[in-house]
């Protein structure tokens, strides 16, 4: 019978075929992040034909990596993972020069050694709690709170899954922060919020569900502290055509509101990072753009205002900055060039990028401040004196060890205020103390 | 021997929680997928990566729609063969959500006799040649069995849209390799 025949000529093409290791592995990756199941596997070959090296990278393995923030990844990358053995006694860093040097990427001083300088809570010159963000090897990222002693506890010790992007409000009452729940198969990431103690976790994006609300991540109080502003991943066609925005939570009502200005597919940008400025008129954010095969090809700073009105770009694509933070006078914004996240997606280039930048908020007066070495995740103080950053460890017994530093405003007076023998530490941002 | 139902859902489950797990699951069922996928878009590697892609998102995402009534990876290529369709018709999404799943068991292990081997390469190439809603249409007819209206259905056409479609398809394919209607 023809039909028949036809059938088993056809057959013959349900095959053995094997897909390209190379797509299989990063499937397996961006399935795993999807899940939330954290650091992956060995591979395993999978045999077939011939390797083909093509690395094609979807939307989706950038923005899960983008949320996830592979802190592991990174430290890998930076030169082979630190292990838990004791690091060298604490390396720290002589006063810089006390004006930040102009917009040019120059030769920045190097931190040198000087064992006359002790890390201490104290030069913060506050008392306020310093929560980061721990980066630890295995990928499981929680709070936590430095101790007097520069050691560190878990903020929220009681509950699971990963705690990422912390942000006081302004009272330092509360704390929001993004939690991807690992008990959850979708695994995805919502803002928690809690209290300043850490004992009341309770979810903001009670509201954010499938089909059309995909994750919620990145979240920073207005001024005021009436509202927040965050990051939201939404599918409101499908989950196949993700949008990456901007919106705003306004905390007394629950009303959301989402500002399409800053709407992008995550097949070609992804949005994170908003910080409010200080009058609580604009809205600064990053934007990891999306090239056509998937990878991230350059990250920029925006502008856009509370009223999701003028949104504009900040920073020139060259400069390849990201994670903007606000002076408390609103006169400037701290940027990372090449931020964590970035980096990661980035990593054909390698880290040698990372630095810490100021302009004005028309995009004036680019300043790199004078600190060397792959720094990052910087914010300001709560006096806004100073500045909180991660500096990586690049050699020595420890490469990619990231420790907290600080530094005075002008980019002066480099110290650490983390012990290498506590726990790695990106983000940290201090509590205001009215 | 097939595990019950919930004892399916239940390893699957287990499998989406646990790293290794699933390591040992997505190794099992990478490759049958891709390769479920790969002769019926005509050998064309970019699609069947994407659909592989699909496949699995949508797995993951929506692993509760498994009922256990079939092993993961024939839940998987049923998946699969939606994307497909979703792939080259004209229309949205939206009407197959309306569809039923028909969970046909999978033969991971195709028995070809050696002859159709050797010409597993012609006859992926012929079918490149046909468009892309003639191929489908062929495959889901001819190669998954499906029923000339469930195939409508999938491709959101008429039947009788569909039975055109066919005749065309089958007298193109005939046309490049005539030996699969040779007795």
């Amino acid at each position: 019978m023809t039909d028949e025949r036809l059938r088993r000529s056809l057959r013959v093409v349900d095959s053995r075929e094997q897909p390209d290791l190379q797509f299989a592995e990063h499937l397996h990756d961006r399935l795993v992040a999807e899940l939330g199941l954290g650091p992956t596997p060995k591979p395993q070959p999978l045999g077939g034909p011939s390797i083909r090296r093509r690395g094609r990278v979807g939307w989706l393995a950038v923005a899960a990596v983008l949320a996830l923030g592979l802190f592991g990844l990174l430290l890998s990358q930076l030169g082979g993972a630190p292990d838990r053995s004791p690091p060298p006694p604490i390396q720290t860093t002589s006063a810089a020069p006390s004006a930040a040097v102009a917009a040019t990427p120059s030769a920045a001083p190097t931190p040198e050694p000087s064992p006359s300088l002790i890390a201490s809570l104290d030069a913060l010159g506050t008392d306020g709690l310093v929560i980061f963000e721990d980066g630890s090897l295995n990928g499981d990222q929680r709070l936590h709170v430095l101790q007097p002693d520069l050691s560190s506890r878990d903020f929220i010790p009681d509950q699971p899954g990963l705690q990422r992007r912390a942000a006081w409000n302004p009272d330092g009452s509360r704390i929001a922060y993004g939690l991807t729940d690992l008990t959850d198969i979708r695994g995805r990431t919502l803002i928690w919020e809690t209290d300043a103690e850490g004992s009341d976790p309770h979810p903001l994006s009670e509201d954010c569900d499938r089909p059309v609300c995909l994750e919620e991540n990145d979240p920073a109080y207005s001024p005021d502290g009436s509202r927040l502003v965050f990051v939201r991943t939404r599918a409101a066609n499908g989950d196949d055509s993700p949008q990456s925005l901007v919106a705003i939570r306004n905390l007394e009502s629950g009303e959301v509101t989402e500002l399409e200005a800053t709407s992008r597919a995550v097949s070609e940008g992804v949005n994170y990072h908003p910080r409010w400025s200080p009058d609580g008129d604009t809205i600064a954010y990053g934007v990891a753009a999306m090239g056509g095969d998937g990878a991230a090809v350059g990250t920029t700073v925006r502008l856009v205002g509370a009223d999701g009105e003028n949104d504009r770009q900040l920073t020139d694509p060259g400069l390849e900055a990201g994670d903007p933070e606000w002076a408390p006078d609103g006169s400037k914004l701290l940027v990372s060039t090449e931020p964590i996240r970035y980096w990661y997606s980035q990593n054909r280039r390698g880290p040698d990028r990372m630095h810490l930048y100021t302009v004005r908020p028309d995009g004036s007066d680019v300043r790199q401040l004078p600190v060397d070495g792959l720094v990052g995740g910087a914010t300001w103080t709560s006096s806004g004196n100073q500045i909180l950053f991660t500096y990586v460890v690049a050699e020595g017994a420890n490469p990619g060890l990231p420790i907290l530093y600080a530094m005075d405003a002008d980019g002066s007076n480099i110290r650490p205020v983390s012990a290498v023998y506590g726990r790695p530490g990106w983000y940290a941002v201090q509590q205001p103390v009215p | 021997m097939a595990a019950p139902g919930k004892d399916r859902r239940l390893e699957l489950a287990k499998a989406f929680g646990d790293p290794a797990a699933f390591r040992a699951w997505y190794d099992d069922a990478v490759g049958r997928v891709y390769g479920y996928l790969y002769g019926r878009c005509g050998g064309d590697i970019e699609v069947a990566e994407e659909i592989t892609q699909q496949t699995f998102m949508q797995a993951i995402r929506h692993w509760q729609a498994f009922d256990g009534r079939s092993d993961s990876v024939t839940w998987l290529c049923s998946i699969a063969r939606h994307k497909l369709a979703d792939h080259y018709r004209e229309q949205g999404r939206e009407r197959r959500r309306h569809l039923q799943l028909m969970v046909r068991e999978i033969e991971p292990e195709v028995s070809s006799p050696d002859e159709a081997i050797d010409d597993r390469d012609a006859i992926i190439t012929a079918l490149r040649q046909l468009p892309d809603i003639e191929r489908t249409a062929l495959v889901l007819r001819y190669l998954d069995d499906l029923s000339v209206k469930e195939v409508a259905a999938l491709l959101n056409r008429s039947v009788d849209g569909t039975d055109a479609l066919l005749r065309r398809a089958k007298e193109r394919f005939r046309s490049l390799y005539p030996e699969a209607f040779d007795d």
